[in-house]
């Protein structure tokens, strides 16, 4: 019984070393910056580690379907409310719920929007263990570092400077039209299953979220690859379940003048920048009808605003 | 799921052991069955039929056996001396019988799940190369996790039955938990019955000691796989798979690091298998024994996935040499070219089959037939030509024991271990001659001064890590090799000197190795086999 108790502590000491050290060499190896040559990943979503502390009204969480459908910079200009698309390509739900996470360390959010492809994403418990182990190791995440540390990354200070003018989203104006004219909602040719890790996960992100007194809201952008009236009701069925607004773009496709011919960069998987517009306006007045989200265009603290929207604007005169 | 999987070492065999240890033991024995199963059915789903049904089928042939030699031994109780030897006869026969049947049943299963589609695509070539139009359907079927593996296994545990070497068990859960335990499932080794059997049954509760070896090991080969393999896997992919037209420098270089990856690899995945296997009390036969120290090719291979080439020995090679028309054979020419070459030609009959074999058993392709071909030639050569040495060597006065002359025994030995790798790793039989006449033909350093050795996707960074680890390995290996028992050293040395040494091995491991972010996850490649 001795022996096993000293065992144990022996144990005990060398697993908490472990971390310790761990833990230092995850300080000494994450980016000091978010940019990419300081080794961030998901620069564009991480940009909003360079926003002012609580500036933000609105996130967007979710995978590629977020960046390619909401345009931050048209709702400032439209309404005045500040939102930044956390999105990342092909992103599981559990990196939404890390991304929700680290956004209310220093931002306060009233909404919370997640994109819902990411619900129907083949996912196991292990790669959710994975992720959470690695969030809590940066060392994990990060370790490829080793090659391009320099002597800064030993002052351990972290500075986001890298501010993305997009606030998230992308912004492509190229077409490829999806030439089939079905009614794709109603050709029930997808999984339509959430998977128990993915509703295990988005229960932990409405957690998060009325932890920190935000209003999680599901939208689902419009996709002629990814979306069907089955997963409509799976969405809808989690929507009541948590009592979530649920908002499906694919049932207002018509009525937001979608075209699968000239709104989608990739034959209906994505929106382009013409198809977002349409989406962004709808969500834009909707938001701003249903919640109270404030509007700062006059306010002094966010004329770096309306210094992004001018850059974008220029931008678009080129492009669209 | 792989073995040097981090979800392997951190979530699967974590929440396996705190399960295994709390149960009792007789529920401990169905929780350790209940995971290998959960471990068989995240690869291969359904397919976990297969490993049933030779499961069941071990288990029968097993009882058959028995009941023969039950009757034999009543038999010959009541017979009269006169008729024991035709009594054994006729029950050995029948013995015989069922073991062949047995082994035909799983190797049979093999042969079709595996090669059928090789076989067919094989012989429509053949006939539309003779002019015919006939030709037969492909079949290609799903091949269950492990099916090379499991499937020798079987046989082993059959036909040591038949040899009476161990007794049949009429335990069907200790038979599926040695068949199926789940950290020597996928890439082996392949155990016996009589090794491994009643340590996984006996369920025996963890201790301390087999805890921290059993990681100590995993972490070690942990290493191996992430470091230096994973890493030097993106400079394979370059060189072997991208058609670039690299010179024989290149090709060369490709040849070396793709034999460190295997190496790496598999040795490492045995580390982890090993370790796994001494976390719940059970010791598993070694796989590698320091190959690189080999001084000849037949001493390579027994070194170099040890229990698939003593399987081979002992199943194949014995049975065929012992044969009657081989033992005639050796018998006329033992007469005729002496008692040297005599038995050789005999032996070389059985070793062909054994080579023609093992290439097959990697994989449905030519080139592995010509990578079995090729250690056949090698390992017959150099038994034709021992004698001749014997009698040059004191000639030219070279010392054949000296630590020159041995030295160069084992770099021969490597050189040609690279080449046979090279035909092994390329993509079908005719990559592998193009590669190799480019080697030969097109050899220059010039890759080397102009940088294009860094086009490979590894930087000069790259290469410095891998030497490193590889550093360390030929250490441990060189330390082992002394017959050293290099855990028990370090466990004799104060706390301090080993937490260090643990946590520096922890941390290379973690900081330096290719995973993640950058890097493709790299499927195992025995589990390919």
């Amino acid at each position: 019984m001795k022996q096993a108790v000293k065992n144990l502590f022996r144990a005990g000491m060398f697993f908490t070393l472990l971390i310790v050290l761990l833990w230092t060499a995850g300080i000494i190896l994450r980016p000091k910056n978010n940019t990419k040559a300081a080794g961030m990943t998901n620069v564009s979503a991480n940009g909003i580690l360079a926003e002012p502390d609580n500036s933000l009204d609105v996130l967007f969480l979710g995978d590629s379907e977020t960046y390619n459908s909401f345009i931050p910079l048209n709702m400032w200009e439209d309404y005045g409310f500040t939102s930044y698309v956390c999105g990342t390509g092909g992103q599981p739900l559990y990196d939404s719920v890390n991304f929700a996470e680290r956004t209310f360390k220093n931002q306060s959010p009233k909404l919370v929007i997640l994109e819902t492809n990411a619900l129907f994403r083949p996912c196991s418990g292990t790669n959710g263990i994975k992720a959470e182990i690695k969030e809590l190791f940066p060392a994990l995440k990060f370790h490829d570092r080793w090659k391009t540390l320099t002597s800064a990354d030993f002052t351990l200070k972290q500075e986001f400077t890298q501010q993305n003018y997009l606030k998230g989203c992308l912004f492509v104006t190229t077409s490829k039209a999806q030439k089939q004219k079905k009614d794709y909602m109603h050709d029930n040719r997808l999984v339509s299953d959430i998977v128990s890790v993915n509703k295990f996960y988005l229960s932990r992100l409405a957690d998060v979220c009325r932890k920190n007194n935000a209003e999680l809201i599901l939208v689902s952008a419009p996709s002629y690859k990814n979306c069907s009236s089955e997963r409509h009701d799976k969405i809808q069925e989690m929507a009541d379940k948590y009592s979530l607004a649920f908002l499906d773009f694919n049932y207002l496709c018509d009525e937001l003048g979608i075209s699968w011919e000239k709104d989608t960069k990739d034959k209906g998987d994505h929106l382009n920048y013409f198809g977002a517009v349409k989406v962004t306006d709808y969500l834009g007045r909707w938001l701003h009808e249903e919640y109270e989200l404030p509007d700062h265009r006059q306010d002094a603290a966010y004329a770096d605003w309306n210094a992004c929207l001018k850059k974008f604007k220029e931008k678009v005169k080129g492009k669209a | 799921m792989s073995y040097c999987d981090i979800g392997y070492l951190l979530v699967f065999v974590p929440a396996v052991l705190v399960v295994y240890n709390i149960a009792p033991v007789k529920v401990r024995r169905f929780v350790l069955l209940a995971f290998s199963y959960v471990f068989f059915w995240k690869m291969s789903r359904t397919l976990i039929f297969w490993l049933l049904f030779t499961t069941v089928f071990m288990y029968l042939f097993g009882l058959w056996l028995a009941r023969i030699n039950s009757r034999k031994r009543e038999a010959l109780k009541s017979c009269e001396k006169t008729e024991k030897k035709a009594l054994k006869e006729k029950y050995n026969k029948k013995k015989r019988r069922i073991a062949v049947l047995a082994a035909a049943l799983f190797i049979g299963v093999l042969l079709v799940l595996k090669y059928s589609a090789f076989a067919e695509i094989s012989f429509n070539k053949f006939a539309a190369a003779a002019g015919s139009s006939f030709s037969l359907p492909v079949h290609r079927f799903m091949l269950p996790i492990g099916i090379s593996f499991y499937s020798l296994m079987a046989v082993s545990y059959v036909v040591d039955v038949y040899r009476d070497k161990i007794e049949a068990d009429g335990n069907l859960l200790r038979l599926s938990m040695f068949i199926s335990f789940f950290p020597q499932i996928m890439e082996g080794p392949i155990c016996r019955y009589e090794n491994t059997a009643a340590s996984i049954y006996e369920c025996k509760r963890t201790s301390y000691s087999e805890l921290a070896f059993g990681y100590q090991r995993m972490m070690f080969g942990y290493m191996k796989k992430t470091v230096i393999a994973d890493r030097l896997n993106l400079a394979v992919l370059t060189v072997f798979d991208k058609n670039i037209n690299f010179d024989g420098g290149i090709v060369a270089l490709g040849m070396v690091l793709y034999t460190v990856q295997l190496y790496m690899e598999f040795s490492g995945t045995m580390d982890v298998v090993i370790g796994s296997g001494q976390l719940f009390g059970v010791k598993m036969p070694e796989n590698f024994r320091q190959p690189f120290f080999s001084k000849s090719i037949s001493e390579f291979w027994m070194r170099w996935h040890i229990t698939l080439g003593t399987w081979f020995k002992d199943y194949i090679f014995y049975p065929l040499s012992l044969s009657k028309p081989l033992k005639n054979l050796t018998s006329a020419a033992r007469k005729r070219i002496g008692n040297y070459y005599g038995p050789l030609m005999s032996g070389a009959v059985a070793l062909f089959c054994v080579w023609f074999c093992n290439g097959l058993w990697h994989g449905a392709a030519f080139s592995y037939i010509f990578f079995g071909m090729y250690h056949f030639v090698m390992i017959l050569g150099g038994n034709l030509i021992e004698p001749i040495s014997k009698r040059v060597l004191p000639k030219l006065r070279i010392n054949a024991n000296g630590k020159i002359y041995t030295c160069f025994r084992i770099v021969r030995t490597t050189v040609l271990v690279f080449i046979g790798e090279l035909f092994f790793r390329a993509n079908g039989l005719r990559s592998g001659l193009s590669l190799f006449k480019r080697m030969v033909t097109d050899f220059t350093l010039k890759s080397f001064r102009n940088g294009t050795y860094l086009k490979l996707r590894l930087d000069n960074k790259d290469y410095v890590i891998a030497a490193v680890g590889v550093l360390a390995v030929f250490i441990v290996s060189l330390i082992k090799e002394k017959g050293i028992n290099i855990r028990e050293a370090v466990a004799a040395r104060p706390a301090a000197f080993r937490w260090a040494l643990y946590y520096a091995l922890i941390l290379f491991a973690i900081i330096f190795g290719a995973y993640g972010e950058g890097y493709a996850p790299v499927p195992p490649i025995y589990a390919g086999f």
